[in-house]
């Protein structure tokens, strides 16, 4: 064999459990910048004394300090909320990518975003014509507009997945395509709200459209782990129906995976996890197609390890990427998803440029 | 060949409906352990969809099929996996797995150490001369070493769930010898009659005719989703079924151990036209 002549591709395969090690470390050194950094810097001794003693948090609050107040109602609930969000989008990431047999996929393709704005833009809209309270108004730490989003983007997705659903089979490149005819449609009518609607209404859409994770409170975090955990168990405990997924359709159902039943769960899973981040932060570009996409080239396509590696890799990058837009131009605070977009972007292209194994 | 187990049975299968048309139409057979069929006939003729049905993908409208002495609908998706392994035409594998990794993902329906199927994957490796390419990735092998690569696979899948090979078991291979070079079609060849020997009943639909003989033990010619004519090669592999379903002048010689060999018959066709 002219093997010389012929490029392995994976050079940067490491074996188990380097990457998710390393990750791992990784992700709690970014959790004490996030925790450290900021308008009022917390030093390493402070950090460690009031992590260590005042847990549970609401525990004792004999000397309040303004550190204390900062680092628990404030930067905490940010630093485990964006983690949290960044590990679903990964997740979801990776998963839509082998639902599509596509390692250039993306959450979005099922609608879910595009929705998701809508039902926010029509929240808002709406909330100003009825003259409602503020579109932040908030029910148990959830505004409106999340509200909206939520509703929005899950109605889109059923919309799309009804739609590629046929007798109980479900075509996949049918899905996509309905995937794009919806999204298309729910983004012109956030176009036409967005017309009609005054200068502060729209400023705080595009606000909403550009992402972030300000005003993230403990309820926001504990229904957000919850979901993570859910997801996390069902993805795991399906790594071996999803690396034959790959295979395609019929080899998959001949290794004797229930292929329409997983696929239809996948989907809701991608739904509901996507949804939940795009209520909380708005929409995050990027992180779900990248983290996934370059993971490969570390621990390989095998799901046992790309969904842990991405679950980690997700969070990292998003707990990095909040520390830096809210302390990069401090006092002012960077949308995190423009940041996101900015920087990966450009990275992307790169990738497809560098990366010979990149359809 | 009446005392062998019965594999698979179909009778009456019917796919498809008066409305939309048939894809298959009252087919009936009986596949006994050890035998391997040949699918032939013309481009749409059914061959891809008799293999789903058999795989029990696709549910006929009509009919019934019964798989190792069970209702196909009896049979829990990881049971039949155990026993039935099927090849498409194509392959959608567009991911950076190795060599290794692809074989080894036709064992993930048995319950066995890692250890273990790592020696039946390097085993069915070796059987298909692809160990030179174990650690290569996936997606940059030619066409022919792919299918080679998924071939492994699915032999892998059903290899022996006893030792002494009692279980019986189903290979479906949709065209297997797409893209192989000479040596490579030979030797796939012998590892389907390998398997035979094992107990391994095998249905493969092929268009290359001169295959067909040396391999099988039976033909099933379909034509339009209806069997045109069924039995053993060399009755179904004469110049009058060939022309009646190809449609086109066909010259039929023989090798001297008297497997039909067939060739387009070009002088005909200058003088049909």
């Amino acid at each position: 064999m002219n093997n010389a002549s012929r490029r392995t591709h994976y050079p940067y395969r490491l074996p188990y459990p380097y990457v998710e090690l390393l990750l791992a470390l990784a992700l709690l050194a970014a959790l004490a910048l996030a925790l450290s950094q900021g308008t009022l810097p917390i030093s390493t001794h402070t950090l460690l004394s009031e992590l260590l003693s005042k847990w549970p948090p609401i525990s004792s609050p004999t000397a309040i300090t303004s550190a204390h107040l900062v680092l628990w109602h404030i930067r905490l609930p940010r630093a485990l909320l964006a983690a949290c969000i960044g590990a679903l989008l990964a997740l979801c990431g990776t998963v839509t990518q082998s639902l599509f047999r596509n390692p250039l996929a993306d959450p979005s393709l099922i609608g879910i975003s595009a929705g998701a704005s809508a039902g926010a833009s029509l929240a808002i809209a709406f909330g100003t014509t009825l003259n409602l309270a503020t579109p932040l108004t908030t029910v148990w730490g959830i505004s409106r507009i999340s509200f909206g989003a939520a509703i929005g983007g899950l109605g889109a997705v059923l919309l799309v997945y009804r739609i590629a659903t046929r007798q109980g089979v479900t075509a996949i490149t049918t899905l996509l395509l309905a995937g794009l005819a919806v999204s298309t449609f729910v983004s012109s009518l956030t176009q036409l709200l967005s017309l009609f609607s005054d200068d502060t209404t729209w400023r705080r859409l595009s606000l909403w459209h550009l992402g972030n994770i300000q005003n993230a409170t403990l309820t926001q975090v504990s229904l957000t782990t919850l979901i993570l955990g859910g997801l996390l168990c069902f993805f795991l405990r399906s790594h071996r129906s999803l690396d034959a997924l790959l295979l395609g359709t019929e080899s998959a159902f001949s290794l004797g995976v229930k292929t329409q039943q997983l696929q239809r769960r996948l989907i809701l899973a991608v739904a509901i996890g996507v949804g939940i981040t795009v209520t909380f932060a708005g929409i995050i570009a990027f992180i779900g197609l990248m983290v996934p996409h370059c993971l490969r080239w570390f621990v390989g396509p095998t799901h046992k390890r790309l969904l842990i590696s991405s679950a980690l890799g997700g969070a990292l990058l998003l707990v990095l990427s909040d520390t830096a837009a809210r302390t990069v131009l401090a006092p002012h605070e960077l949308p995190v998803g423009l940041l996101t977009t900015l920087l990966g972007a450009p990275f992307f292209i790169l990738l497809l440029v560098q990366a010979p194994h990149v359809h | 060949m009446s005392t062998k187990p019965i594999t698979l049975c179909f009778q009456q299968l019917s796919v498809g409906n008066a409305h939309t048309g048939f894809r298959l139409r009252d087919i009936s057979n009986t596949f006994y352990a050890g035998e391997v069929t040949a699918l032939i006939g013309p481009n749409g003729s059914g061959k891809s969809t008799l293999l789903s049905v058999a795989s029990t993908q696709l549910t006929p409208q009509s009919g019934s099929l019964t798989l190792c002495g069970k209702k196909s609908s009896d049979w829990s998706a990881r049971e039949r996996a155990q026993r039935v392994a099927h090849l498409p035409q194509h392959q959608e594998l567009n991911f950076a797995f190795t060599v290794e990794e692809v074989v080894q993902l036709g064992r993930q329906c048995h319950t066995e150490s890692t250890r273990h199927t790592r020696q039946i994957a390097r085993q069915y490796g070796t059987a298909l001369d692809i160990t030179t390419l174990w650690k290569r990735d996936y997606t940059s092998l030619s066409g022919g070493e792919k299918q080679r690569v998924h071939v492994a696979r699915v032999l892998a899948q059903v290899s022996a769930l006893d030792p002494d090979h009692q279980t019986p078991r189903l290979l479906l291979l949709d065209e297997p010898t797409n893209s192989l070079d000479l040596t490579h079609q030979a030797l796939l060849i012998d590892k389907v009659k390998q398997a035979a020997q094992y107990g391994v009943t095998t249905i493969m639909s092929l268009h290359d005719l001169n295959l067909v003989s040396p391999i099988c033990d039976a033909v099933i010619c379909l034509q339009h989703g209806r069997v045109h004519t069924l039995g053993h090669p060399k009755d179904v592999l004469t110049k009058s079924v060939l022309e009646s379903v190809f449609h086109t002048p066909i010259h039929v010689s023989h090798t001297t151990d008297q497997h039909p060999l067939i060739v387009l018959d070009p002088t005909q066709r200058q003088r049909q036209s």
